[in-house]
């Protein structure tokens, strides 16, 4: 009896919500949909009302220039007007065409069934690679050009602006400024794969300093002490882990994976039991994961290559 | 109303009369009594029948290939020959008292043509006889190198069949794999570059039906865990071969390729000992196992199939090659 009403509310925790605006574009979203909603209601109400007044109003028949006026502006004045304002509303909130000026991050996301492959562009210039969770600085414009390797999914951050498709063999270039720190959440809002509502990321707004402090630890390559039952298990096959095999990016990055806050591309809590879970069988925790299972390997050396996990700080 | 009556005491009575002669222990089922002729000729009959219309429509592929030859010889020895009897050795003796008699194949592969027939007969065997259907039904090619085999065996001399098959007698792991373990004549897998472990697993996993191959199935059956740790102990060596070829090959194995796991991860020489090593592996075996992952998915067996089955999709037809040219000898 509980559960019902419980699950609906889950639905309004403000991480990942319209209606929690938390950026630029955002609000505006909200702005639009609030007075949007209030216009809505008071045509509503004048329909309802006129609506009552025909039933149950005064019997006595009206003059026929009372008729031709009426309809003349309640038909055609009125919802001209009305819909005219709501939609030069609706359009001042068009993103404007080729903006020229200079970004002050630029992130690149390739959407992958089911994860987001993340690339900051450096100052020098350099690529920094990591995935799943979006790191952003607050009151800053970030582009962001979205990509796809495989079919059309859409990236979404609720809380930050609207949804930009991102699709295989084109660039899509969003911005967003986000003015409040704080976690959110973003999701792939596209359907993808049997895995679609399993591609989210958390996003987390950081103040100046602490956007400057986890870019420079996200730089920093790893240790490979602990790292011989990972390697030899071919781990490296797919992944990288800076400092410690960079042959193939095939797979996310996992140079910082016990840095961040879930697995499986939002879909887990990032600790010990459910990395054991996820290597042993990607494919029961997320269907059509890519990712083989490790349920062969003896659950001390899947055990010894999650310590080397969580120990990716 | 009277007829109607007596077909129906009449059918009753004949229904209660086959049952009382099923319960009454009267038929002779003693292989020892032999069949009479019209019972010989319905059971063949029906056989034969049931073999030609279920082999319409096979496709036959090419069985010239001496190496298929020479693997259908080192099942058939190890299988086969003791009901059948192979070039220069009668059956054993026992298959003289089974009921009906296995057939002198030296003698009477003629009769059993054409190709089709002998692979629906090896793959699927004949109920009611002796004839077991193949270990596995998921590898028509071993079945197909043991049609090759067949349609060559009557023109074999008894060296020639020695020289193919060895004897088991003698040894059923040398006899296929050398006695050095690199294998023989081109046509099977090296043993000498795995490591032990691999092989016992790989060993436990053909004992268990685990992983689809007939032959190895055979091979393996009955083994106790301690004489797969002995065996292990002795085939696998652990030899380390350098691979050297193609420079695309090289590519794809190091992980050069976009999109493509590197091969070497999980396959060279750092890579766990129970991961299977493939420098210098026979390339036949590599191309041919890859295509059973491709097809057969996790169901081709082993340890570790379900890691395999899923990076394989990542290959096209030419990376194969290209791979198992870099890797293979």
């Amino acid at each position: 009896m509980l559960a019902a009403p419980v699950i609906l509310l889950a639905g309004c925790s403000p991480q990942q919500s319209a209606l929690h605006p938390a950026g630029v574009d955002a609000h505006e979203l909200a702005n639009l949909f609030w007075f949007m909603s209030a216009a809505g209601f008071v045509v509503w109400l004048i329909v309802m009302g006129a609506a009552i007044y025909a039933v149950l109003g005064r019997r006595k028949p009206t003059s026929e220039r009372f008729g031709d006026n009426f309809i003349l502006i309640g038909g055609v004045a009125f919802p001209t007007i009305g819909l005219a304002i709501l939609l030069v509303f609706g359009l001042s909130l068009l993103p404007s065409w080729g903006r020229d000026d200079v970004p002050e991050l630029r992130v690149h996301v390739q959407a992958e069934q089911y994860w987001w492959r993340l690339s900051y562009e450096l100052r020098d210039g350099s690529r920094l690679e990591t995935a799943n969770e979006l790191h952003l600085p607050v009151d800053a414009v970030i582009e962001f050009a979205l990509t796809s390797s495989d079919v059309i999914h859409s990236f979404w951050i609720p809380a930050l602006g609207g949804k930009m498709d991102a699709i295989p063999g084109r660039t899509n270039l969003l911005r967003l400024e986000p003015t409040k720190p704080g976690i959110y959440r973003g999701v792939c809002a596209e359907f993808c794969g049997p895995s679609h509502a399993l591609m989210a990321f958390p996003v987390e707004v950081h103040d100046a300093d602490g956007f400057a402090a986890w870019l420079e630890a996200e730089q920093r390559p790893a240790s490979d002490v602990g790292s011989g039952t990972f390697l030899a298990a071919g781990c490296g096959a797919c992944h990288t882990v800076r400092g410690v095999t960079e042959i193939s990016s095939i797979g996310p990055d996992l140079t910082h994976l016990a840095a961040r806050g879930t697995i499986g591309a939002g879909t887990l809590p990032n600790n010990a039991d459910q990395l054991l879970a996820w290597i042993s069988s990607p494919d029961h925790i997320k269907p059509d994961a890519r990712m083989p299972p490790y349920e062969s390997l003896p659950e001390s050396d899947r055990r010894a290559i999650v310590d080397y996990l969580v120990s990716l700080k | 109303m009277k007829r109607l009556r007596l077909l129906i005491v009449g059918a009753v009575g004949a229904v209660a009369g086959v049952v009382l002669l099923l319960l009454s222990g009267v038929l002779n089922f003693a292989a020892s009594s032999g069949h009479w002729d019209v019972t010989d000729l319905f059971f063949d009959l029906a056989a034969r029948q049931s073999v030609t219309l279920r082999s319409v429509g096979i496709d036959v592929p090419d069985l010239d290939d001496p190496r298929m030859i020479r693997r259908g010889a080192g099942h058939y020895e190890m299988v086969c020959a003791a009901c059948h009897g192979s070039p220069g050795r009668p059956p054993e003796a026992f298959a003289a008292n089974l009921t009906p008699r296995p057939p002198l194949l030296l003698e009477q592969m003629q009769r059993w043509r054409p190709a089709e027939r002998t692979f629906f007969t090896v793959k699927h065997g004949i109920k009611r006889t002796a004839m077991p259907a193949w270990p596995t039904q998921l590898r028509d090619d071993e079945v197909w190198e043991m049609v090759a085999f067949l349609e060559a065996m009557p023109s074999l001399t008894t060296d020639d069949y020695r020289a193919l098959a060895g004897d088991r007698r003698i040894a059923n792991c040398t006899n296929c794999h050398g006695d050095d373990g690199r294998g023989r004549g081109n046509a099977f897998p090296r043993l000498d570059i795995q490591s032990s472990l691999y092989l016992a697993g790989a060993l436990r996993a053909f004992r268990d039906g685990h992983r689809a191959s007939g032959t190895m199935i055979s091979a393996a059956s009955g083994l106790t865990d301690a004489q797969i740790v002995e065996l292990s102990a002795v085939l696998g060596q652990g030899t380390v071969v350098e691979p050297e070829g193609a420079e695309h090959g090289r590519a794809i194995a190091a992980g050069e390729v976009a999109g493509l796991p590197a091969c070497d991860s999980c396959h060279g020489p750092s890579a766990r000992p129970d991961f299977p090593r493939l420098a210098g592996q026979q390339r036949d075996f590599l191309i041919r196992q890859l295509e059973l992952f491709t097809t057969l998915q996790e169901q081709r067996g082993g340890v570790h199939a379900e890691i395999m089955s899923t990076a394989v999709h990542r290959l096209t037809p030419e990376q194969k090659e290209s791979v198992a040219d870099w890797y293979g000898d």
